[in-house]
């Protein structure tokens, strides 16, 4: 989970190093690695992270429920 | 240094997600709730904010001169909508406020719902047609082999010369003409009426080679 959670956090630091080249450099070929790549990697990002939390809440639930076992 | 607030908003936001991100990857802490809205804020909110800010300063620098000139076999179209003395269509558009530096996307652009999409579409299969075509070939060959993809349309003039204006109609030759060029039969921008737009291009080359 923790893996998951650090290519996560490096995937992000990638996309927007490529956004900010765009931003600073707005030339055809910034522009579209940006726009392309860069949503890439972090769309990929945000959904590793989305299944880490979920996958955190059903293993507390499941934790939880058996706790409350009799 | 960039000024515009859209592009230091997005760099901002892009420094800020940064920061979170670096401070989890170099004390990588338990996965608390709080280092999940931590999180929440370094991979989500704030790279989503990076993104729509940025992607919208990012179409906004595609419609830019500099932009279209950034390919070397634009050069000339730049630099002659840039000369003061130029006399061409594009060069006398460029120095009027409404189009400025944007004059290239100005006449370039599809209008229309769908037009900004569909320019953006096109702009792409621009840059595909330069890396893999153009990219090493000189300004003399590639004035000979690049020309426009469809005929210019005249409805582009018209979003502004809308010929409808008595002034536009008053001249004889646009009143005997008026719907030949409403049906594109006529091109506003043919040799003989006001064109062609860059003149330069269909000369002999002098340049270097």
């Amino acid at each position: 989970m923790k893996t998951l959670l650090v290519i996560a956090s490096v995937l992000t630091l990638l996309a927007l190093a490529l956004m900010v080249w765009s931003l600073l450099q707005p030339t055809p070929l910034p522009v579209m690695v940006a726009m392309s790549a860069g949503q890439v990697l972090g769309t990929a990002a945000l959904g590793a992270y989305i299944y880490v939390v979920v996958k955190d809440l059903f293993r507390l639930r499941r934790e939880r429920a058996e706790q409350d076992k009799p | 240094m960039p000024t515009d607030p859209l592009t230091v908003l997005s760099l901002g936001l892009a420094g800020a997600s940064a920061l979170l991100l670096v401070w989890y990857l170099l004390w990588r802490p338990a996965l608390t709730r709080a280092t999940k809205v931590v999180l929440l804020f370094g991979i989500g909110v704030l790279p989503i904010g990076t993104a729509l800010t940025g992607n919208y300063a990012g179409f906004e620098a595609t419609k830019a001169r500099h932009f279209c000139g950034s390919c070397h076999v634009m050069t000339p179209y730049k630099d002659d909508s840039e000369d003061p003395k130029s006399l061409s269509l594009a060069a006398r558009h460029a120095r009027n406020a409404l189009f400025g530096e944007e004059n290239c996307y100005a006449c370039h652009a599809d209008y229309g719902m769908f037009g900004t999409i569909k320019t953006k579409a096109g702009g792409m299969r621009h840059i595909y047609e330069y890396i893999f075509h153009y990219k090493d070939m000189s300004l003399a060959e590639a004035r000979e082999k690049i020309h426009i993809r469809k005929p210019f349309l005249n409805s582009t003039c018209m979003h502004c010369h809308s010929t409808e204006n008595p002034g536009w109609n008053a001249i004889k030759e646009h009143k005997s003409l008026i719907d030949r060029v409403r049906s594109d039969a006529v091109s506003c921008a043919s040799e003989g009426c006001h064109g062609p737009s860059h003149p330069f291009s269909k000369q002999p080359w002098t340049g270097p080679r």
